[in-house]
């Protein structure tokens, strides 16, 4: 199984190379880490205090940030998949298209979270 | 030569649109007209039971705001429970149908009953359920307009769907279809655009769907196994990632804003498939993003691992959180999906509702005619080309097939897809076919095979007009059953008769005990009656029950069952207890009518037997040889309960022989000796027709007597006085 971790290695570094070109996807991928932290940390103060009243509140808070994990890669893999070809015209359609979402994801969560 | 094939194609495509708008407009047309024979034939009422809970709950809505609604707390059901009727309800039907009068009558200044609005609700949704069907038709196969168009036009007409959405079915299905082929349409343009936008719309539309209909919970199960098996299929794309993720994600949060539904799809077994999926697609984004920098031999051995590892630990962690309850169980509803004998065993009373029970096959040609047997074929179809938005139409009509088996009311949710896979099937005859002007030049060429041909153009022409006959008998059996079968409100009925000048009698019974209810009982009175009739007397007469339609408490429907099936004297106690003033029953016997309570009745005695075995015994109301009869071979359980007393006070001398009366539905002879007094209740109001009696409980007796002793002694006494009284004459002195 060397072979399989040498590929995993290298695949990680392709990655680098891949984030280190492009800001947009570096910024979108911080962003995405920092949702998944925000989510475990929100958990483990859950688990931690043993109450998870108000249920609620919780669950928006936990949500959002998978959702808004979940929009930013749909995000990332559309701005991956254009090639050169109206590459500008299909960033920026994603673009508007993730603001939109975002919004309407943020708006229902303040609406669930009371 | 160009500019003109041009100009002929603009002009060709501008053509294609007016006559396009031109079908939809008779579409809505045909569609809102045929389920107008309800308005006509009787006149603009709310039909049946739940429309009245709709009705009422909607008219709640435009008197006191919406946030009063939401928090409305209804002290006039479920006596002396009460209940949190808006926590409780979808509260989409009277939200859209309250702005729809909102919008008339504040905005746009036309004065319109709410009462029509509710009537005309389900006709007018009915036509942009149509709309809907050729968008999703459209886009699930290979943008065909034909099939589209057909898919609309069918599921205009389709009796399936009038069923449940004629004129005055003020019910949730009326707006729950329509948005049901909207989120399905939504959700196809997304997995295929791959747009985040198309997905958020679904969801949104989602969360209207949950909003409106508990039937929601198909739409949170079909979705992910669509996906499921395109993963299966190795068919995973970017595509399908962002519109599940964004859907399921957006979807979720919006879903578990309506009270009733709550924290149900985090923590309910039914909505675990989708949360699963969701978590499997994840992975397999993960798995996407680095399988193009490793071999494939390697990445087959990792993804393996790691599907098998995900399922297990999915299905693990499923039934450990169910163990230790923190994801409720599938409900009991759920369970009779699948064990048909389930609900007889467990629930009775989701066994006792006619809409819960197996369809009878005949009822899948009479709802859909010959689109039944186009369904196969197009599902067929679908399978020989077997892209992406295929798959959706097939796993709906796989599963849906099953559930209308299963279940009539389910025959609602597969009469669309029966209407999209035969508008496949027909568009697909009808390209191949009607290209016959082609045929004919090729006749008229005088070549070599021209017999072939001639052959080809005649079996085409017999395709086409035999398809054409069956269209046309199609329509004609639509209009058939959607006049005949499913346009009675149920509470006015057709005595089937006509007066002298040829108008048609109605039976308006019901309509008369509600509102001698209404107008000669106090405005608190309490009234026990079956559940059926909970919800209309509610609406019709105003007045607190005990149960009604919205069958949440089983015990409460067992105390009333108890009570109808008791003894006099114990039942008298028993309603005494729950502070009833009067009880409603309906009786068949003298009108004929088949929905009476007698013929309920054994399901007043199951429902309570369920809870209280050794109070009420089912067997006990049969005879020696387990049958169920009411003439003199009744059991004297059965003489001595309450509901036949009830029913046939009175009743033995009203057909001329002074001792007997016939029971036309039973079939049964009635003698007076059969029927014995009632002593604790006394009859108030009888309706013309026998239809509905109304009884009142005896005011406990001043001196503390036993009623039961009260009465025993008047009839005495009366019958010593008739006998005392001495023969008085007038005399003449």
């Amino acid at each position: 199984m060397a072979t399989l971790q040498d590929q995993l290695y290298k695949s990680v570094d392709l990655y680098k190379e891949a984030i280190n070109a492009n800001i947009s996807l570096k910024l979108i991928d911080i962003f995405s880490l920092a949702l998944v932290i925000i989510a475990s940390i929100q958990c483990i103060f859950m688990i931690v205090i043993r109450d998870s009243y108000p249920f609620n509140a919780f669950l928006a808070g936990f949500i959002i940030c998978v959702s808004q994990f979940a929009l930013n890669v749909s995000l990332r893999l559309g701005l991956v998949k254009f090639g050169d070809d109206n590459k500008y015209r299909g960033e920026r359609k994603l673009f508007v298209e993730y603001i939109i979402c975002s919004l309407v994801l943020h708006f229902i969560t303040l609406h669930y979270i009371n | 030569m160009n500019i003109s094939n041009n100009t002929k194609k603009s002009i060709l495509s501008s053509i294609s649109l007016v006559l396009k708008l031109a079908i939809f407009i008779c579409l809505i047309g045909a569609a809102t007209s045929s389920r107008l024979f309800s308005v006509i034939r009787y006149e603009s009422i709310i039909h049946e039971f739940d429309p009245w809970f709709n009705y009422r709950a909607t008219r709640y809505l435009v008197k006191n705001g919406f946030h009063k609604f939401l928090n409305w707390f209804d002290d006039k059901t479920w006596y002396p429970l009460g209940r949190i009727t808006g926590g409780t309800l979808y509260p989409g039907l009277m939200t859209t149908s309250g702005a729809v009068w909102y919008l008339m009558n504040k905005i746009m200044k036309i004065q319109v009953n709410i009462r029509d609005v509710c009537v005309l609700f389900a006709p007018a949704f009915s036509g942009i359920t149509a709309i809907f069907t050729y968008l999703f038709t459209k886009n699930c196969y290979n943008d065909d307009q034909l099939a589209g168009l057909l898919s609309a036009a069918f599921i205009a007409i389709a009796p399936g769907y009038i069923s449940r959405s004629v004129a005055g079915s003020y019910d949730n299905e009326a707006i729950a279809i329509t948005l049901l082929m909207s989120t399905f349409y939504l959700w196809i343009k997304a997995m295929r655009t791959g747009s985040i936008s198309w997905a958020c719309s679904a969801a949104i539309s989602y969360f209207y769907m949950v909003s409106a209909w508990g039937g929601y919970v198909f739409i949170t199960n079909l979705i992910p196994l669509h996906v499921f098996i395109l993963l299966l299929m190795g068919r995973y794309s970017t595509k399908l990632y962002s519109a599940y993720s964004v859907w399921y994600c957006i979807g979720t949060l919006a879903s578990m804003q309506i009270p009733f539904v709550n924290f149900q799809p985090i923590r309910s077994n039914d909505h675990m498939s989708s949360l699963g999926v969701f978590g499997l697609i994840q992975f397999f984004m993960f798995g996407d993003s680095i399988k193009s920098t490793i071999s494939t031999k390697n990445f087959k051995i990792f993804l393996k691992f790691a599907v098998i590892g995900l399922i297990s630990f999915g299905i693990l962690g499923l039934f450990v959180l169910t163990y230790f309850g923190l994801i409720a169980p599938w409900t009991g509803r759920f369970y009779s999906l699948w064990d048909t004998g389930y609900a007889k065993d467990h629930i009775p009373i989701i066994a006792s509702v006619s809409e819960h029970q197996p369809t009878a096959w005949p009822s899948f040609f009479f709802d859909t005619q010959f689109l039944i047997w186009l369904f196969p074929c197009g599902v067929f179809m679908l399978f020989m080309e077997l892209q992406d938005e295929h798959i959706f139409i097939i796993a709906y009509s796989v599963l849906c097939s099953y559930f209308a088996g299963v279940m009539v009311r389910l025959m609602l949710t597969l009469t669309p897809i029966i209407c999209v896979c035969a508008a496949v099937t027909l568009s697909n005859v009808f390209k191949y076919n009607l290209r016959i002007w082609s045929t004919i030049k090729k006749v008229k060429n005088k070549s070599d095979n021209r017999f072939t041909e001639l052959c080809v153009l005649i079996s085409k022409l017999i395709t086409v007009l035999s398809f054409l006959g069956y269209l046309i008998l199609f329509v004609q059996h639509c209009t058939w059953v959607t006049s005949n079968a499913y346009s009675a409100p149920s509470v006015v009925l057709l005595s089937g008769s006509t007066d002298a000048d040829g108008s048609p009698i109605f039976i308006d019974d019901f309509r008369e005990a509600y509102s001698w209810l209404r107008y000669n009982t106090d405005e608190d009175a309490k009234v026990a009656a079956w559940w059926d009739y909970g919800y209309q007397i509610g609406g019709f007469a105003d007045r607190t029950t005990l149960v009604d339609n919205n069958t949440w408490n089983n015990t409460h429907i067992a105390i009333v069952g108890k009570a109808m099936s008791s003894s006099e004297e114990r039942s008298y106690e028993i309603l005494k207890e729950h502070d009833v003033d009067y009880v409603l029953i309906i009786f068949g016997g003298l009108l004929g009518f088949n929905g009476d309570d007698l013929n309920k009745f054994l399901w007043m005695v199951r429902i309570p037997e369920g809870i209280w075995p050794d109070e009420v015994n089912e067997q006990s109301f049969f005879t020696a040889d387990g049958q169920f009869r009411v003439d003199a071979a009744a059991s004297d359980t059965m003489k001595n309960c309450l509901m036949y007393k009830m029913s046939y006070h009175d009743f033995p001398g009203i057909m001329g022989n002074p001792t007997q009366s016939t029971d036309r539905v039973r079939g049964a002879t009635i003698d007076e000796s059969h029927v014995l007094p009632l002593k604790y209740f006394e009859e108030v109001f009888t309706t013309e027709n026998w239809l509905v009696r109304i009884y009142k409980l005896k005011d406990l007796d001043l001196e503390g007597r036993d009623l039961g002793d009260v009465y025993d002694m008047d009839n005495t006494q009366t019958k010593k006085k008739s006998l005392k009284k001495p023969k008085l004459e007038p005399r003449i002195n």
